[in-house]
């Protein structure tokens, strides 16, 4: 086959609000374009982890080339840059949107604009993109196209004149889109004399090959032998493979130029040596600067995770080691704590990362957690003149040693039909919530502007926010910095002992209200013993809440005869099953549900 | 107690020859005690969980009795196929539903064919289970005296008529004073009585209400059985709506140590967690249940315990007829469990332990050929330390604390 010149190549990525269809159009495009048969076609070909495809949504980066003729009779490449679908992933969204030059912008055609359509349009705009808007389901009954087109320009200032109007699900109208991404999108500014600078926006794990460096060569080429340097971690490596991305497999070449998306394997061990937004260049003709925008990752929610079974430990410590190889942003080191033995300090980009760590721990390597309540990284101010940040409540320094503590804020951009305003006011002021602005998206929605520390949005604000807004509300936010804050530190004591995985930081004036809903939660979790038990919340020395498990004074099954002996020996050892997974805490045995009850805040 | 050396069927005899190491099976291949399931009421209690048929008609009543006849019948004549010895039957015992609801004739043509498939022991224990309002002449319980009945087994609950109405019960406290006067004047001696503590909305005055109204019966048994709310029922329903109404386990624990220590005071054994008796009218019946022997078993949603193979008949009286006719009592698709040595050794100590006499090493060995205090010497360690059981050496049985918690103990033998 002929080589294509940049100027027919086409890197874009698809961006849109979750369930606006943005994957459901990517495997249109592939299956159009002949990349794969229908037949071979698994529905959402790009998300192909098993929990991307339950939740609808994009977990990791994932590139796919396809050649596409036009109707002009001229070859294309289109790489499809897949981005991830959620705040939490904000940054590598970022480095994904660096690696293309235009984006397609989908938007449901019944819901249309939405909160993170408006994040992900920003950022498109942010990296410089061609934006190419399509209005999707449009066979839908509720589908409004027209209000949906005025929306897109009114409240992004995109023109949607000519945006095409498609149902990926039922196949109608893609061509127009196909033909529209040759038409509209910009090829790559690709300059193969300069010296070699390749943006790094993914990286994956391979056993045999070490990692796979998914990148888009912005300047320069790229060649099998050629020894190459990462910019900012100044690692060396010779590439031994390189190649382009078909659907579910790879396609290898012998260089990658200027334009071009593509793989390097160069024998690389550890995923982060090659973090996402670094810059490769070669040793032999390095480039001067490398391109601009890398951060180094920043967890910003920790928790810690235990293993249900003591012995499984190990295993725990082999499973996060094999995450960690795909998932540079995953961050573990080892802990312990009094109450749930060994485990790990976890770090994560946020809660849904979180979420989906657990996930696949318990269900890839069938591991059962115990995680302590999520926390975010407060920086302490001490009277030494020492900062220090610190993600384990436990771990706090005594009072008298804190001059100040800051926390982290999120700058939340949450989108409401106007009738929920009252309800999400209510709630942000419930979180220490501090009102910015509405921005009025037309007659029926608005854009509210909300300051929220974040800790006050880790653990269930997600779901308050739907509960409160019947579901339509949707909430975008970015981290804006961080705000000294009256945090103090709530010890849950069980049974007059302090039980370290449920300490919590909290804002003194939620103290007494949050001490009280975690006794009635832990209450209502811990199963009476022989004994009673009291659950106290307290701040220093002082109890600020109490509640009691009273004393069970009977455990008796009163009838055993010959026809349920066997239901009679099955519910015993369903106890005992039960039993086993509880947790020993001093006399008193704590269910696995009890440790995360600090994350059901709301009533 | 039976020992491995009465198990008769060739293929236990080769398995213990090439076993080396001798571990005698304690599924003996002999049995003499028969479970007959009654499934008609004429109403549902409301705290009843059992598979029963509300309002029978005559027509069911005969099927079940005919299709009872055939179980029996096919017991007796695929028994040895199925590697079993069934010898002269020393406990029958009609359970319900409401057995007293069966036509006295049907009775008697059944324990007649017992009589004759089987053989029944001189002095074998015969009980029916009876609702006070049905026995409301003398003249019932002759009958059935007649038949062969020779144990009676009656469902009081309490004395208290607001109570009675709450469970759902079809009689009233003067009923019940009839019917077990009735009784003893036919000529019954066996007669127990079952109760009930923790019952919604009832006092302590109930309670010692009921322990006066029974010191005037002629009981030689009695049973007290904690209130225990089974999903599906009124009872459940009602305890979802209004929990105030049922008494908390401090209270329930109260008054049925009220009743244990009265009962004792008048002379009853408290022989089994929630049983009493006079001296030598101990349940013989159930007695087989927890000490872990075999028992035959015939009508809808009945069990058996044969050979180490637990069996349960299908619930339905028109499915358990299929099944009797087209498959017969051995089928391979009413087997719920097979026991093996190790399981049936701590179902051993599991339903040995609901005796107060407890579990005794002789008798253990005898049935296992084991040691128990070798087996689970952990288990007595850590619920001796914890008050639970009494252990002298030889026998390990319930401490007094351990009545109330019996459970914990239980859940170190499952």
């Amino acid at each position: 086959m002929e080589k294509i010149p940049p100027s027919h190549i086409r890197n874009f990525s698809i961006i849109a609000h979750i369930d606006h269809g943005k994957s459901t159009l990517a495997d249109r495009l592939i299956e159009h374009t002949g990349a794969l048969t229908s037949r071979e076609m698994h529905e959402q070909v790009l998300d192909n982890m098993d929990l991307e495809r339950e939740r609808g949504i994009t977990i990791k980066a994932r590139a796919v080339r396809m050649l596409y003729k036009s109707k002009s009779g001229e070859m294309y490449i289109y790489n499809l840059i897949d981005t991830p679908g959620h705040v939490d992933f904000n940054y590598e969204v970022s480095r994904s949107l660096a690696a293309c030059d235009g984006a397609i912008l989908v938007v449901d055609a019944s819901q249309g604009v939405e909160a993170q359509t408006l994040a992900n349009a920003y950022l498109a705009v942010d990296a410089d993109l061609e934006i190419l808007p399509v209005i999707n389901k449009i066979d839908l009954k509720t589908a409004r196209p027209e209000e949906v087109r005025q929306e897109i320009e009114d409240v992004l200032g995109i023109d949607a004149a000519d945006a095409p109007l498609i149902s990926a699900k039922n196949d109608i109208n893609i061509d127009a889109v196909l033909e529209a991404i040759a038409n509209k999108l910009p090829p790559p500014e690709a300059d193969d004399s300069k010296p070699l600078r390749a943006l790094v926006f993914d990286s994956e794990y391979d056993t045999y090959r070490g990692v796979i460096v998914h990148v888009n060569v912005q300047d320069g080429k790229i060649s099998e032998g050629d020894e190459i340097k990462m910019m900012h971690s100044g690692k060396k490596f010779i590439v031994t493979e390189l190649g382009t991305f078909l659907p579910g497999s790879y396609s290898t070449v012998d260089s990658l130029s200027a334009g071009d998306v593509g793989y390097v394997v160069a024998s690389i061990k550890n995923v982060r040596d090659t973090a996402v937004g670094e810059t490769i260049t070669t040793v032999e003709n390095p480039a001067t600067e490398p391109l601009p925008g890398y951060k180094p990752v920043q967890q910003m929610v920790y928790c810690g995770m235990y293993p249900v079974d003591g012995g499984d430990y190990p295993d725990l410590r082999d499973a996060l080691e094999k995450l960690q190889l795909n998932d540079a942003a995953l961050s573990f080191e080892p802990e312990t704590s009094a109450a749930l033995g060994f485990g790990f300090r976890c770090g994560f980009l946020g809660l849904l990362h979180y979420e989906i760590v657990q996930e696949r721990l318990e269900r890839e390597f069938d591991l059962d957690l115990i995680s302590t309540a999520p926390s975010v990284v407060y920086k302490l101010n001490l009277t030494s003149g020492e900062t220090i940040n610190l993600d384990n409540p436990t771990n706090m320094p005594p009072v008298e040693e804190i001059e100040s503590i800051e926390e982290p804020i999120v700058r939340a951009s949450i989108m409401t039909p106007t009738e929920y305003i009252g309800n999400i006011m209510a709630l942000c002021h419930e979180r220490r919530g501090i009102y910015v602005n509405t921005e009025y998206l037309d007659e029926k929605r608005v854009n509210l502007h909300f300051d929220l520390p974040l800790n006050e949005i880790i653990y269930d604000f997600f779901d308050a926010l739907k509960s409160r807004s019947k579901g339509y509300a949707s909430l975008d936010y970015e981290l804006k910095g961080y705000e000294p804050s009256d945090l103090v530190k709530l010890d849950i004591l069980i049974n007059n002992e302090a039980v370290d995985a449920l300490t919590f930081i909290v804002h003194r004036d939620h103290a007494y209200a949050r001490g009280r809903k975690m006794t009635e939660n832990l209450q209502e979790n811990i199963p009476r013993h022989q004994f009673e038990i009291p659950i106290q919340a307290a701040i220093g020395g002082k109890i600020v809440a109490r509640e009691t498990v009273r004393a069970y004074r009977k455990d008796v099954t009163a009838k055993c005869y010959g026809g349920d002996i066997s239901r009679k020996k099955k519910l015993l050892e369903k106890q005992k099953e039960g039993k086993k997974r509880m947790r020993q805490v001093g006399s008193v045995e704590i269910p696995q549900e009890a440790f995360m009850s600090v994350l059901k805040l709301d009533e | 107690m039976r020992t491995a050396s009465h198990r008769t069927n060739s293929h236990g005899v080769i398995k213990k020859i090439m076993l080396q190491e001798e571990i005698p099976n304690s599924l003996t291949g002999t049995v003499s005690s028969l479970y007959i399931h009654v499934p008609f009421c004429q109403s549902k209690c409301h705290y009843c969980d059992f598979y029963s048929i509300s309002s029978a008609n005559s027509e069911q009543l005969h099927r079940w009795h005919e299709t009872i006849k055939l179980e029996l019948q096919r017991l007796a004549s695929e028994s040895e196929a199925a590697g079993l010895e069934i010898q002269s039957l020393k406990t029958i015992y009609y359970g319900g539903g409401t057995p007293s609801l069966v036509p006295v004739k049907f009775l008697s043509e059944e324990l007649d064919l017992c009589r004759e498939l089987f053989g029944i022991d001189e002095d074998a224990e015969i009980t029916l289970e009876a609702n006070p309002e049905q026995l409301n002449s003398k003249r019932i319980a002759a009958d059935w005296l007649e038949a062969g009945i020779n144990r009676l087994s009656m469902g009081l609950q309490s004395a208290s008529d607001r109570l009675l109405q709450v469970l759902g019960r079809r009689h009233t406290r003067e009923d019940a004073y009839h019917a077990f006067n009735y009784a003893h004047q036919a000529g019954f001696r066996n007669i127990s009585a079952d109760l009930i503590s923790g019952l919604p909305d009832a006092t302590m005055s109930d309670v010692e209400d009921t322990l006066n109204f029974i010191d005037s019966l002629p009981l030689a048994h009695i049973s007290c059985y904690a209130l225990d709310v089974a999903h599906n029922t009124r009872f459940a329903k009602m305890q979802a709506e209004n929990p105030e109404r049922f008494p908390d386990d401090l209270l329930e624990r109260q008054m049925f140590h009220r009743i244990r220590d009265t009962l004792i005071g008048r002379g009853f054994q408290h022989y089994e967690i929630s049983n009493f008796a006079l001296d030598s009218f101990e349940s013989r019946h159930n007695t087989v249940y927890w000490r872990a022997e075999p028992y035959l078993a015939a009508g809808p949603a009945a069990s058996s315990y044969l050979a180490g193979i637990r069996r349960s008949n299908p619930a339905s009286l028109s499915t358990w007829v299929k099944s009797v006719q087209e498959e017969g009592p051995f089928s391979e698709n009413n087997i719920t469990e097979i026991i093996s040595d190790e399981e049936a050794m701590r179902e051993s100590m599991l339903l040995g332990l609901r005796l107060l006499a407890g579990v005794n090493a002789e008798d253990f060995r005898n049935h296992h050929g084991r040691d128990y205090r070798i087996l689970f010497a952990s288990q007595i360690e850590k619920l001796c330390q914890r008050g639970l059981v009494d252990f002298n050496g030889e026998t390990m049985r319930l401490a007094h604390k351990g009545e109330d918690f019996c459970n914990i103990v239980f859940r170190e033998f499952v």
